[in-house]
Protein backbone atom coordinates (compact mmCIF):
# COMPACT_ATOMS: atom_id res chain seq x y z
CA UNK A 1 0.00 0.00 0.00
CA UNK A 2 1.42 3.58 -1.25
CA UNK A 3 2.43 5.73 1.92
CA UNK A 4 0.81 8.87 2.20
CA UNK A 5 3.49 11.74 1.44
CA UNK A 6 1.93 13.88 4.03
CA UNK A 7 3.45 11.96 7.27
CA UNK A 8 6.53 13.16 5.91
CA UNK A 9 5.71 16.53 6.36
CA UNK A 10 7.53 17.20 9.70
CA UNK A 11 11.07 15.72 7.73
CA UNK A 12 10.70 18.05 5.01
CA UNK A 13 9.68 20.46 7.61
CA UNK A 14 13.09 20.14 9.78
CA UNK A 15 15.18 19.83 7.04
CA UNK A 16 13.67 23.04 5.76
CA UNK A 17 14.53 24.79 8.93
CA UNK A 18 18.32 23.69 9.12
CA UNK A 19 19.18 23.41 5.93
CA UNK A 20 17.65 26.54 4.39
CA UNK A 21 15.95 28.57 6.78
CA UNK A 22 18.50 29.85 8.71
CA UNK A 23 20.89 30.29 6.15
CA UNK A 24 17.42 32.78 4.88
CA UNK A 25 16.71 34.20 7.58
CA UNK A 26 20.82 35.07 8.02
CA UNK A 27 20.76 37.02 4.50
CA UNK A 28 17.27 38.68 5.69
CA UNK A 29 18.35 40.07 8.77
CA UNK A 30 21.67 41.48 6.74
CA UNK A 31 19.47 43.15 4.58
CA UNK A 32 17.67 44.70 7.21
CA UNK A 33 20.53 45.87 8.80
CA UNK A 34 22.08 47.31 5.67
CA UNK A 35 19.45 49.06 4.86
CA UNK A 36 18.80 50.21 8.32
CA UNK A 37 22.59 51.43 8.61
CA UNK A 38 22.19 53.13 5.04
CA UNK A 39 18.63 54.73 5.76
CA UNK A 40 19.61 56.19 9.00
CA UNK A 41 22.36 57.17 7.56
CA UNK A 42 21.63 59.22 5.14
CA UNK A 43 18.19 60.30 7.48
CA UNK A 44 20.86 61.63 9.91
CA UNK A 45 19.15 63.08 13.39
CA UNK A 46 15.51 63.01 11.75
CA UNK A 47 13.26 60.15 10.36
CA UNK A 48 13.74 57.85 8.04
CA UNK A 49 11.95 59.62 4.84
CA UNK A 50 9.12 56.81 4.39
CA UNK A 51 8.36 57.33 0.68
CA UNK A 52 12.17 56.95 -0.01
CA UNK A 53 12.29 53.72 2.21
CA UNK A 54 8.84 52.36 0.47
CA UNK A 55 11.09 52.65 -3.07
CA UNK A 56 14.42 51.28 -1.62
CA UNK A 57 11.90 48.07 -0.26
CA UNK A 58 10.93 47.88 -3.43
CA UNK A 59 13.83 47.19 -5.34
CA UNK A 60 14.96 44.94 -2.27
CA UNK A 61 11.88 42.97 -2.51
CA UNK A 62 12.78 41.70 -5.74
CA UNK A 63 16.00 40.58 -4.39
CA UNK A 64 14.93 38.91 -1.25
CA UNK A 65 12.23 37.48 -3.65
CA UNK A 66 14.75 35.97 -5.88
CA UNK A 67 17.65 35.17 -2.99
CA UNK A 68 14.89 33.31 -0.80
CA UNK A 69 13.27 31.77 -3.70
CA UNK A 70 16.84 30.45 -4.86
CA UNK A 71 17.77 29.17 -1.25
CA UNK A 72 14.65 27.68 -0.98
CA UNK A 73 14.83 25.12 -4.29
CA UNK A 74 18.45 24.89 -4.59
CA UNK A 75 19.10 21.41 -4.86
CA UNK A 76 15.99 20.34 -3.85
CA UNK A 77 15.55 17.36 -6.16
CA UNK A 78 19.39 17.55 -7.92
CA UNK A 79 20.86 16.92 -4.73
CA UNK A 80 19.30 13.45 -3.74
CA UNK A 81 20.39 12.62 -7.25
CA UNK A 82 23.77 14.16 -7.02
CA UNK A 83 24.48 11.65 -3.67
CA UNK A 84 22.25 8.96 -4.50
CA UNK A 85 20.63 9.60 -1.19
CA UNK A 86 17.50 8.90 -3.59
CA UNK A 87 18.48 4.91 -3.67
CA UNK A 88 16.87 4.00 -0.35
CA UNK A 89 14.26 6.90 -0.06
CA UNK A 90 12.38 5.82 -3.32
CA UNK A 91 12.88 1.71 -2.71
CA UNK A 92 9.90 2.62 -0.11
CA UNK A 93 6.30 2.93 -1.57
CA UNK A 94 5.94 6.60 -2.01
CA UNK A 95 5.69 8.42 -4.70
CA UNK A 96 8.59 10.45 -6.16
CA UNK A 97 6.63 12.74 -7.86
CA UNK A 98 4.14 13.82 -4.34
CA UNK A 99 7.46 13.64 -2.22
CA UNK A 100 9.08 16.33 -4.21
CA UNK A 101 5.84 18.35 -4.59
CA UNK A 102 5.75 18.30 -0.76
CA UNK A 103 9.26 19.05 -0.56
CA UNK A 104 8.12 22.45 -2.74
CA UNK A 105 5.09 22.97 -0.71
CA UNK A 106 6.82 23.27 2.78
CA UNK A 107 9.83 25.64 0.96
CA UNK A 108 7.05 27.75 -0.22
CA UNK A 109 5.76 28.13 3.29
CA UNK A 110 9.30 28.26 4.88
CA UNK A 111 9.82 30.98 2.45
CA UNK A 112 6.72 32.74 3.12
CA UNK A 113 7.95 32.95 7.25
CA UNK A 114 11.15 34.00 6.08
CA UNK A 115 9.91 36.75 3.71
CA UNK A 116 7.09 37.97 6.88
CA UNK A 117 10.26 37.89 9.55
CA UNK A 118 12.41 40.44 6.70
CA UNK A 119 9.26 42.64 6.02
CA UNK A 120 8.47 42.84 9.99
CA UNK A 121 12.28 43.63 10.74
CA UNK A 122 12.40 46.57 8.17
CA UNK A 123 9.09 47.74 9.57
CA UNK A 124 10.14 47.68 13.45
CA UNK A 125 14.08 48.69 12.91
CA UNK A 126 14.15 50.96 9.15
CA UNK A 127 10.91 52.58 8.60
CA UNK A 128 7.42 51.88 9.18
CA UNK A 129 6.15 50.50 6.01
CA UNK A 130 3.59 48.12 6.55
CA UNK A 131 2.23 46.54 2.95
CA UNK A 132 -0.18 43.42 3.81
CA UNK A 133 0.55 43.00 0.01
CA UNK A 134 4.17 42.93 0.15
CA UNK A 135 3.78 39.24 1.69
CA UNK A 136 1.60 37.90 -1.39
CA UNK A 137 3.83 39.58 -3.62
CA UNK A 138 6.24 37.69 -2.14
CA UNK A 139 4.58 34.59 -2.27
CA UNK A 140 4.13 35.00 -5.71
CA UNK A 141 7.30 35.69 -6.54
CA UNK A 142 8.37 32.94 -5.03
CA UNK A 143 6.24 30.72 -7.23
CA UNK A 144 7.58 32.11 -10.22
CA UNK A 145 11.51 31.55 -9.31
CA UNK A 146 11.19 28.32 -7.23
CA UNK A 147 9.14 26.93 -9.88
CA UNK A 148 11.20 27.48 -12.54
CA UNK A 149 14.34 26.57 -10.23
CA UNK A 150 12.39 23.15 -9.69
CA UNK A 151 11.88 22.59 -13.18
CA UNK A 152 15.78 22.94 -13.20
CA UNK A 153 16.99 21.29 -10.28
CA UNK A 154 15.04 17.80 -12.25
CA UNK A 155 17.07 18.35 -15.54
CA UNK A 156 20.22 19.67 -14.38
CA UNK A 157 22.98 18.91 -11.23
CA UNK A 158 23.74 22.89 -11.30
CA UNK A 159 20.02 24.05 -10.82
CA UNK A 160 21.08 27.23 -8.94
CA UNK A 161 23.75 28.36 -11.69
CA UNK A 162 21.41 27.68 -14.17
CA UNK A 163 18.43 29.57 -12.55
CA UNK A 164 20.70 32.59 -12.23
CA UNK A 165 22.27 32.51 -15.52
CA UNK A 166 18.26 32.28 -16.86
CA UNK A 167 16.96 35.23 -14.69
CA UNK A 168 20.16 37.30 -15.81
CA UNK A 169 19.82 36.60 -19.41
CA UNK A 170 16.04 37.26 -19.37
CA UNK A 171 16.71 40.58 -17.60
CA UNK A 172 19.42 41.65 -19.95
CA UNK A 173 17.19 40.79 -23.19
CA UNK A 174 14.68 42.10 -22.03
CA UNK A 175 16.76 45.50 -21.71
CA UNK A 176 17.98 45.22 -25.35
CA UNK A 177 14.99 44.10 -27.01
CA UNK A 178 11.93 45.38 -25.60
CA UNK A 179 8.90 43.82 -27.03
CA UNK A 180 7.44 46.77 -28.38
CA UNK A 181 10.51 47.80 -30.76
CA UNK A 182 11.15 43.97 -31.66
CA UNK A 183 8.10 42.00 -32.84
CA UNK A 184 9.77 38.90 -33.12
CA UNK A 185 11.90 38.92 -29.90
CA UNK A 186 8.26 38.96 -28.51
CA UNK A 187 7.24 35.64 -28.86
CA UNK A 188 10.45 34.25 -27.63
CA UNK A 189 10.43 36.68 -24.34
CA UNK A 190 6.85 35.03 -24.03
CA UNK A 191 8.48 31.64 -23.23
CA UNK A 192 11.24 33.58 -20.71
CA UNK A 193 10.77 34.38 -16.97
CA UNK A 194 8.68 37.33 -16.77
CA UNK A 195 11.96 39.96 -14.97
CA UNK A 196 10.30 42.71 -16.02
CA UNK A 197 7.18 42.37 -14.22
CA UNK A 198 9.00 42.18 -10.68
CA UNK A 199 10.37 45.66 -9.81
CA UNK A 200 6.49 47.68 -10.65
CA UNK A 201 4.09 44.97 -9.05
CA UNK A 202 6.45 45.60 -5.70
CA UNK A 203 6.17 49.25 -6.19
CA UNK A 204 2.68 49.15 -6.66
CA UNK A 205 2.05 46.70 -3.76
CA UNK A 206 4.14 48.43 -1.75
CA UNK A 207 2.16 52.09 -2.88
CA UNK A 208 -1.18 50.45 -2.40
CA UNK A 209 -2.02 50.70 -5.61
CA UNK A 210 -3.47 48.62 -7.92
CA UNK A 211 -1.91 45.13 -9.75
CA UNK A 212 -3.06 44.02 -12.66
CA UNK A 213 -4.45 40.92 -12.73
CA UNK A 214 -2.89 39.74 -16.18
CA UNK A 215 0.39 40.44 -14.59
CA UNK A 216 -0.12 38.22 -11.74
CA UNK A 217 -1.65 35.79 -13.62
CA UNK A 218 1.26 35.84 -15.73
CA UNK A 219 4.20 35.57 -12.98
CA UNK A 220 2.61 33.09 -11.22
CA UNK A 221 1.49 31.31 -13.81
CA UNK A 222 5.26 31.20 -15.29
CA UNK A 223 6.18 29.08 -12.04
CA UNK A 224 3.16 26.79 -12.06
CA UNK A 225 3.71 25.85 -15.28
CA UNK A 226 7.64 25.32 -15.06
CA UNK A 227 6.67 23.59 -11.45
CA UNK A 228 3.85 20.89 -13.36
CA UNK A 229 6.39 20.53 -15.78
CA UNK A 230 9.09 19.58 -13.20
CA UNK A 231 6.71 16.90 -11.51
CA UNK A 232 6.06 15.58 -14.73
CA UNK A 233 9.70 15.04 -15.68
CA UNK A 234 10.77 13.77 -12.29
CA UNK A 235 8.12 11.06 -11.81
CA UNK A 236 9.18 9.88 -16.28
CA UNK A 237 12.77 11.20 -15.70
CA UNK A 238 15.24 8.19 -14.94
CA UNK A 239 16.70 9.01 -11.03
CA UNK A 240 19.57 7.13 -11.64
CA UNK A 241 20.23 8.59 -15.17
CA UNK B 1 8.34 -12.40 -9.23
CA UNK B 2 10.95 -10.68 -11.06
CA UNK B 3 11.33 -10.98 -14.95
CA UNK B 4 14.28 -9.62 -17.05
CA UNK B 5 13.32 -10.38 -20.89
CA UNK B 6 15.90 -9.59 -23.07
CA UNK B 7 17.47 -6.50 -20.91
CA UNK B 8 19.99 -3.86 -22.59
CA UNK B 9 21.54 -0.72 -21.33
CA UNK B 10 23.93 1.44 -23.50
CA UNK B 11 25.49 4.60 -21.45
CA UNK B 12 25.92 7.26 -24.04
CA UNK B 13 28.91 10.37 -23.18
CA UNK B 14 28.63 12.87 -25.98
CA UNK B 15 31.49 14.97 -24.08
CA UNK B 16 34.88 15.31 -24.75
CA UNK B 17 34.02 12.71 -27.76
CA UNK B 18 31.63 10.50 -28.07
CA UNK B 19 31.58 7.11 -26.18
CA UNK B 20 28.61 4.59 -26.44
CA UNK B 21 29.39 1.98 -23.38
CA UNK B 22 27.05 -1.12 -23.36
CA UNK B 23 26.84 -2.06 -19.76
CA UNK B 24 23.94 -4.49 -20.07
CA UNK B 25 23.44 -6.76 -23.50
CA UNK B 26 20.59 -9.17 -24.11
CA UNK B 27 19.85 -10.22 -20.29
CA UNK B 28 17.01 -12.43 -19.96
CA UNK B 29 16.52 -14.18 -16.11
CA UNK B 30 13.24 -14.77 -13.87
CA UNK B 31 13.73 -14.57 -9.81
CA UNK B 32 10.89 -17.07 -8.62
CA UNK B 33 9.58 -15.99 -4.65
CA UNK B 34 10.99 -18.35 -2.32
CA UNK B 35 14.39 -18.21 -3.89
CA UNK B 36 17.58 -16.71 -2.84
CA UNK B 37 19.26 -15.74 -6.20
CA UNK B 38 23.01 -14.45 -5.91
CA UNK B 39 24.35 -12.55 -8.84
CA UNK B 40 28.28 -12.19 -9.19
CA UNK B 41 30.34 -10.77 -11.73
CA UNK B 42 33.57 -8.96 -12.14
CA UNK B 43 33.95 -5.00 -11.62
CA UNK B 44 32.33 -3.33 -14.03
CA UNK B 45 30.01 -6.58 -15.38
CA UNK B 46 26.81 -4.22 -15.37
CA UNK B 47 25.59 -5.76 -11.77
CA UNK B 48 24.71 -2.05 -10.40
CA UNK B 49 23.02 -0.91 -13.75
CA UNK B 50 20.63 -4.49 -13.15
CA UNK B 51 19.86 -3.55 -10.09
CA UNK B 52 19.16 -0.12 -10.87
CA UNK B 53 16.85 -1.74 -13.47
CA UNK B 54 14.90 -3.32 -11.26
CA UNK B 55 14.24 -0.50 -9.16
CA UNK B 56 13.21 1.43 -12.06
CA UNK B 57 16.00 3.87 -11.42
CA UNK B 58 17.20 3.61 -15.13
CA UNK B 59 14.75 2.52 -18.26
CA UNK B 60 16.21 -0.29 -20.19
CA UNK B 61 17.70 0.81 -23.63
CA UNK B 62 16.00 -2.38 -24.96
CA UNK B 63 13.92 -5.21 -23.36
CA UNK B 64 11.68 -5.57 -20.19
CA UNK B 65 11.84 -5.34 -16.44
CA UNK B 66 8.88 -6.43 -15.04
CA UNK B 67 7.92 -7.16 -10.87
CA UNK B 68 4.45 -9.22 -10.71
CA UNK B 69 3.99 -8.21 -13.82
CA UNK B 70 4.28 -4.31 -13.59
CA UNK B 71 7.08 -2.09 -14.58
CA UNK B 72 9.34 -1.42 -11.25
CA UNK B 73 8.20 1.67 -10.15
CA UNK B 74 4.39 0.83 -10.79
CA UNK B 75 5.60 -2.02 -8.41
CA UNK B 76 7.62 -0.11 -5.56
CA UNK B 77 5.66 2.69 -5.52
CA UNK B 78 2.82 0.27 -4.11
CA UNK B 79 4.46 -2.61 -2.51
CA UNK B 80 8.19 -1.15 -1.64
CA UNK B 81 10.94 -3.20 -1.81
CA UNK B 82 13.67 -4.21 0.93
CA UNK B 83 16.98 -2.40 -0.77
CA UNK B 84 20.60 -1.77 -0.11
CA UNK B 85 22.57 0.03 -2.37
CA UNK B 86 26.28 -0.77 -3.04
CA UNK B 87 27.30 2.35 -1.44
CA UNK B 88 25.28 3.56 1.28
CA UNK B 89 24.14 7.40 0.60
CA UNK B 90 22.73 8.56 3.94
CA UNK B 91 22.18 12.46 4.30
CA UNK B 92 25.95 12.89 6.89
CA UNK B 93 23.30 14.87 9.01
CA UNK B 94 20.85 12.44 9.96
CA UNK B 95 21.20 10.54 13.00
CA UNK B 96 21.12 6.33 12.98
CA UNK B 97 17.50 6.88 15.13
CA UNK B 98 16.13 9.75 12.77
CA UNK B 99 17.82 7.92 9.33
CA UNK B 100 14.86 5.15 10.56
CA UNK B 101 12.49 6.82 11.92
CA UNK B 102 12.45 8.71 8.31
CA UNK B 103 12.81 5.62 6.52
CA UNK B 104 10.01 3.73 8.45
CA UNK B 105 7.81 6.54 7.60
CA UNK B 106 7.96 6.15 3.83
CA UNK B 107 7.87 2.65 4.31
CA UNK B 108 4.07 2.81 5.19
CA UNK B 109 5.18 2.19 9.70
CA UNK B 110 1.83 3.40 11.08
CA UNK B 111 2.74 6.31 13.70
CA UNK B 112 2.12 4.84 16.61
CA UNK B 113 4.22 1.65 15.88
CA UNK B 114 7.03 3.39 14.35
CA UNK B 115 9.34 4.04 17.57
CA UNK B 116 8.81 0.23 18.32
CA UNK B 117 9.49 -0.69 14.34
CA UNK B 118 12.80 1.69 14.81
CA UNK B 119 14.08 0.30 18.14
CA UNK B 120 13.62 -3.04 16.57
CA UNK B 121 15.21 -2.59 13.45
CA UNK B 122 18.14 -1.13 15.50
CA UNK B 123 18.81 -4.18 18.31
CA UNK B 124 18.04 -6.38 15.32
CA UNK B 125 21.16 -4.91 13.40
CA UNK B 126 23.34 -4.21 16.89
CA UNK B 127 22.97 -0.75 16.29
CA UNK B 128 21.80 0.44 19.63
CA UNK B 129 25.10 2.08 21.03
CA UNK B 130 24.92 4.19 17.76
CA UNK B 131 21.43 5.20 18.10
CA UNK B 132 22.59 8.94 18.63
CA UNK B 133 25.21 9.01 16.24
CA UNK B 134 25.23 10.69 13.07
CA UNK B 135 25.46 9.05 9.92
CA UNK B 136 28.76 10.57 9.05
CA UNK B 137 30.38 9.41 12.48
CA UNK B 138 29.73 6.45 11.85
CA UNK B 139 32.08 3.72 10.66
CA UNK B 140 32.65 1.62 7.43
CA UNK B 141 30.83 -0.84 8.91
CA UNK B 142 28.58 0.76 11.21
CA UNK B 143 27.14 2.55 8.56
CA UNK B 144 27.01 -0.55 6.43
CA UNK B 145 24.42 -2.54 9.19
CA UNK B 146 22.31 1.26 9.06
CA UNK B 147 22.20 0.43 5.30
CA UNK B 148 20.97 -2.88 5.94
CA UNK B 149 18.35 -1.75 8.81
CA UNK B 150 16.82 0.75 6.82
CA UNK B 151 16.31 -2.11 3.93
CA UNK B 152 14.51 -4.33 6.64
CA UNK B 153 12.66 -1.76 8.90
CA UNK B 154 9.83 -2.96 7.20
CA UNK B 155 8.90 -6.96 5.99
CA UNK B 156 8.99 -6.57 1.89
CA UNK B 157 7.96 -9.58 -0.26
CA UNK B 158 11.48 -8.82 -2.72
CA UNK B 159 14.95 -7.93 -1.26
CA UNK B 160 17.89 -6.42 -3.95
CA UNK B 161 20.87 -6.48 -1.48
CA UNK B 162 23.87 -4.62 -3.29
CA UNK B 163 27.25 -5.82 -1.60
CA UNK B 164 25.34 -6.39 1.45
CA UNK B 165 28.32 -8.01 3.45
CA UNK B 166 30.77 -5.43 2.04
CA UNK B 167 32.96 -3.64 5.13
CA UNK B 168 31.41 -6.14 7.68
CA UNK B 169 33.47 -7.78 10.24
CA UNK B 170 33.32 -11.55 10.46
CA UNK B 171 30.94 -11.80 13.37
CA UNK B 172 28.47 -9.60 11.23
CA UNK B 173 29.34 -11.40 7.96
CA UNK B 174 28.09 -14.76 9.66
CA UNK B 175 24.96 -12.30 11.77
CA UNK B 176 23.96 -11.72 7.76
CA UNK B 177 23.87 -14.97 6.62
CA UNK B 178 21.35 -16.20 9.89
CA UNK B 179 19.32 -13.05 8.91
CA UNK B 180 18.99 -14.76 5.03
CA UNK B 181 17.91 -17.58 6.61
CA UNK B 182 15.42 -15.73 9.04
CA UNK B 183 14.36 -13.79 5.78
CA UNK B 184 13.61 -16.73 3.19
CA UNK B 185 9.91 -17.50 3.00
CA UNK B 186 7.64 -19.12 0.28
CA UNK B 187 6.51 -15.56 -0.46
CA UNK B 188 9.52 -14.28 -0.61
CA UNK B 189 12.39 -13.15 -3.39
CA UNK B 190 15.42 -12.08 -2.21
CA UNK B 191 18.72 -11.31 -4.72
CA UNK B 192 21.87 -10.71 -3.07
CA UNK B 193 25.00 -9.03 -5.47
CA UNK B 194 28.12 -9.84 -4.20
CA UNK B 195 31.90 -10.13 -5.14
CA UNK B 196 32.05 -12.29 -2.16
CA UNK B 197 31.65 -16.39 -3.67
CA UNK B 198 32.14 -17.91 -0.84
CA UNK B 199 29.21 -15.89 0.75
CA UNK B 200 26.93 -16.16 -2.34
CA UNK B 201 27.43 -20.11 -2.32
CA UNK B 202 26.49 -19.91 1.84
CA UNK B 203 23.29 -18.06 1.16
CA UNK B 204 21.97 -18.57 -2.26
CA UNK B 205 19.98 -21.31 -4.05
CA UNK B 206 21.36 -20.28 -7.55
CA UNK B 207 23.72 -17.85 -8.76
CA UNK B 208 23.85 -15.62 -11.55
CA UNK B 209 27.10 -15.04 -13.35
CA UNK B 210 27.28 -12.20 -15.58
CA UNK B 211 30.25 -10.49 -17.38
CA UNK B 212 30.57 -7.64 -19.79
CA UNK B 213 26.48 -7.15 -19.22
CA UNK B 214 26.15 -10.96 -20.53
CA UNK B 215 24.65 -13.56 -18.37
CA UNK B 216 27.26 -16.39 -18.95
CA UNK B 217 25.63 -18.88 -16.66
CA UNK B 218 23.43 -19.51 -13.77
CA UNK B 219 24.85 -22.01 -10.88
CA UNK B 220 22.78 -24.18 -8.35
CA UNK B 221 24.59 -23.92 -5.54
CA UNK B 222 25.00 -26.85 -3.05
CA UNK B 223 22.19 -25.65 -0.75
CA UNK B 224 20.60 -25.33 -4.06
CA UNK B 225 20.53 -29.05 -4.51
CA UNK B 226 23.74 -28.84 -6.99
CA UNK B 227 26.46 -30.70 -6.45
CA UNK B 228 30.12 -29.20 -5.32
CA UNK B 229 31.63 -32.68 -6.22
CA UNK B 230 30.91 -32.55 -9.83
CA UNK B 231 32.08 -29.27 -10.36
CA UNK B 232 35.71 -29.14 -8.69
CA UNK B 233 38.54 -30.16 -10.29
CA UNK B 234 41.43 -28.93 -9.23
CA UNK B 235 42.34 -29.53 -5.60
CA UNK B 236 45.32 -28.52 -3.12
CA UNK B 237 47.25 -31.15 -1.47
CA UNK B 238 49.51 -30.40 1.48
CA UNK B 239 52.29 -33.06 2.77
CA UNK B 240 54.08 -34.46 5.66
CA UNK B 241 56.26 -36.31 3.51
CA UNK B 242 56.74 -37.56 0.08
CA UNK B 243 56.26 -34.66 -2.20
CA UNK B 244 58.68 -36.55 -4.61
CA UNK B 245 55.76 -38.89 -5.54
CA UNK B 246 53.19 -36.19 -6.79
CA UNK B 247 54.16 -35.89 -10.24
CA UNK B 248 53.50 -39.84 -10.54
CA UNK B 249 50.58 -39.87 -8.99
CA UNK B 250 48.58 -37.08 -10.63
CA UNK B 251 49.54 -36.43 -14.31
CA UNK B 252 48.74 -32.34 -13.92
CA UNK B 253 50.11 -31.27 -10.97
CA UNK B 254 52.15 -28.16 -9.96
CA UNK B 255 53.77 -27.03 -6.75
CA UNK B 256 52.61 -24.22 -4.88
CA UNK B 257 55.26 -24.34 -2.26
CA UNK B 258 57.81 -27.15 -0.86
CA UNK B 259 54.86 -29.55 0.20
CA UNK B 260 51.99 -28.24 -1.25
CA UNK B 261 50.90 -29.11 -4.78
CA UNK B 262 47.75 -27.98 -7.23
CA UNK B 263 46.62 -30.93 -8.78
CA UNK B 264 43.34 -31.43 -11.43
CA UNK B 265 41.82 -34.05 -12.07
CA UNK B 266 38.94 -35.13 -14.46
CA UNK B 267 36.24 -35.92 -11.29
CA UNK B 268 36.46 -37.32 -7.50
CA UNK B 269 36.95 -41.26 -8.51
CA UNK B 270 39.89 -39.69 -10.23
CA UNK B 271 41.23 -37.90 -7.18
CA UNK B 272 41.08 -41.01 -5.14
CA UNK B 273 43.14 -42.99 -7.48
CA UNK B 274 45.58 -40.56 -7.34
CA UNK B 275 45.43 -40.17 -3.90
CA UNK B 276 45.56 -44.08 -3.49
CA UNK B 277 48.88 -43.90 -5.62
CA UNK B 278 50.45 -41.47 -4.02
CA UNK B 279 49.65 -43.15 -0.59
CA UNK B 280 50.94 -46.10 -1.47
CA UNK B 281 54.22 -44.57 -2.83
CA UNK B 282 54.75 -43.45 1.08
CA UNK B 283 53.79 -39.97 0.78
CA UNK B 284 51.63 -38.82 3.82
CA UNK B 285 48.94 -36.33 2.99
CA UNK B 286 47.98 -33.74 5.68
CA UNK B 287 45.26 -31.78 3.64
CA UNK B 288 43.19 -32.30 0.45
CA UNK B 289 40.91 -29.39 -0.26
CA UNK B 290 39.54 -28.26 -3.30
CA UNK B 291 41.65 -25.56 -4.96
CA UNK B 292 38.57 -23.38 -5.58
CA UNK B 293 34.94 -23.52 -4.23
CA UNK B 294 32.84 -25.20 -7.16
CA UNK B 295 31.57 -21.78 -7.32
CA UNK B 296 34.63 -19.59 -7.82
CA UNK B 297 35.47 -22.41 -10.68
CA UNK B 298 32.51 -22.03 -12.47
CA UNK B 299 32.95 -17.89 -11.73
CA UNK B 300 36.43 -18.28 -13.57
CA UNK B 301 35.23 -20.64 -16.12
CA UNK B 302 32.70 -18.22 -16.84
CA UNK B 303 34.38 -15.35 -16.88
CA UNK B 304 37.45 -16.47 -18.86
CA UNK B 305 35.54 -18.27 -20.89
CA UNK B 306 34.23 -14.81 -22.27
CA UNK B 307 38.16 -13.19 -22.96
Amino acid sequence: MRTPVTRYLRWHAADFIVERGLPLLIVNTLFVVQLAVMLRVKAGDGPVDRAAATIVLSSLLGVVGFTGAMIAVNGIVSNDRKHGYFRFLFAKPVSVAAYYALAFVVSAAGMLVCGAAFLGGFARYVAPVVAPGALLFLMMYFVAVGGLGFLLSVVTRYDWIALGAIWVATQLARDAFPAERYAAAKALLLLLPPTHLVQPMSLAVLRGEHVGALDGIWLVGYGVAAFVLGVILVRRRSLAA
Amino acid sequence: MIELAGVSKVYHSYLPRPRHVTAVRDFTLRVSRGEVLGLAGPNGAGKSTLIAMMLGYLEPGEGSVRIDGVRPRAYIERHGVGYMSELVAIPPRWTVESALARYATLDGVAPADRAACVGASIDRLGLGEHRGKRAKQLSKGNLQRLGLAQALVREHDLLILDEPTHGLDPVWTQRFRELVDAWRAPTRAILIASHNLDELERVADRVAIIDRGRLQRVVETRRGGGSAAAIATRYRLTLADGALHVAGAFPVSRALARDEFEVEVADVRALNAGLARLLSSGAMVTEVAPAYSALEQQFRDAVAGDE
